[in-house]
């Protein structure tokens, strides 16, 4: 049964902001790492949504989408140089290699993200209350 | 966390209060239609299937098994709302039931 209108809906967008708000956490923890498995700098990470039909099997309801998460895909910015003689991972020159990563983007995908959380958290409260109200009908006096 | 419904006595309920309404308007089956027993006692059955289904979920996640906290919290609403609107619905027969049976004294 379902009682909760947008729910699916809305729970895909839960789902996709929380991804954001990982691949957030993801970049700034790794906003000095300058070794990875395969020997580079750390790359920071983006994640790319598309949106999603919902399975609806005709009628306005296959119109109506989710979101998804497409993929997560590395960040084509070229590392920063920061000079660093002693650092084991310096070049020849002394040189070492760090990721370019701003926190101050990083807070700001973070804050966009837990807002748009927030906003499908609205959704789902107020979708639960129609449904809610109109059960109280029956209920005498309702 | 959840118990599972009673569906024995919740059925029983049902039972007598369709009865009920059967004395009441006299009415057969819609042509075509299941009948009203069997419909109540789908949604029973519904409500049963939304509480496993959310009892599992919480169990998922304790277990760790399932890390997605929304998924969880839309189960449970779903099951809380399925079974309040079985609930109102039962609620409603009874006082049906109850109005039958006081036509009597």
């Amino acid at each position: 049964m379902d009682l909760i209108p947008g729910a699916t809906t809305c729970g895909s967008g839960l789902s996709a902001e929380r991804t954001r708000m990982e691949v957030a956490a993801h970049n700034l923890a790794n906003a000095h790492t300058t070794r990875t498995a395969d020997g580079q700098p750390f790359k920071r990470s983006q994640v790319i949504l598309e949106s999603a039909s919902m399975g609806g099997d005709d009628g306005f309801e296959s119109k109506l989408a989710g979101v998804r998460v497409a993929d997560v895909i590395e960040d084509s910015r070229a590392p920063k140089q920061i000079y660093a003689p002693h650092h084991p991972d310096a070049d020849g020159n002394g040189m070492v290699q760090t990721p370019d990563i701003s926190p101050m983007e990083e807070m700001l995908d973070m804050i966009t993200a837990s807002r748009s959380y927030e906003a499908n958290l609205s959704v789902l409260r107020q979708g639960r209350s129609m449904a809610e109200r109109t059960i109280d009908i029956l209920r005498q006096g309702g | 966390m959840i118990d599972p419904v009673q569906l024995n006595s919740a059925l029983q309920q049902a039972q007598q209060a369709a009865s009920a309404d059967r004395l009441q308007s006299t009415a057969t089956p819609a042509a075509g239609g299941a009948s009203f027993e069997e419909m109540f006692s789908r949604l029973i059955q519904d409500v049963d299937q939304a509480q496993k289904v959310a009892d599992d979920s919480i169990k998922s996640l304790a277990t760790g098994d399932n890390q997605a906290l929304h998924d969880v919290v839309l189960k449970l609403e779903e099951a809380d709302l399925t079974f309040k609107l079985m609930k109102e619905i039962r609620d409603k027969l009874v006082q049906a039931y109850q109005e039958v049976i006081s036509l009597q004294s």
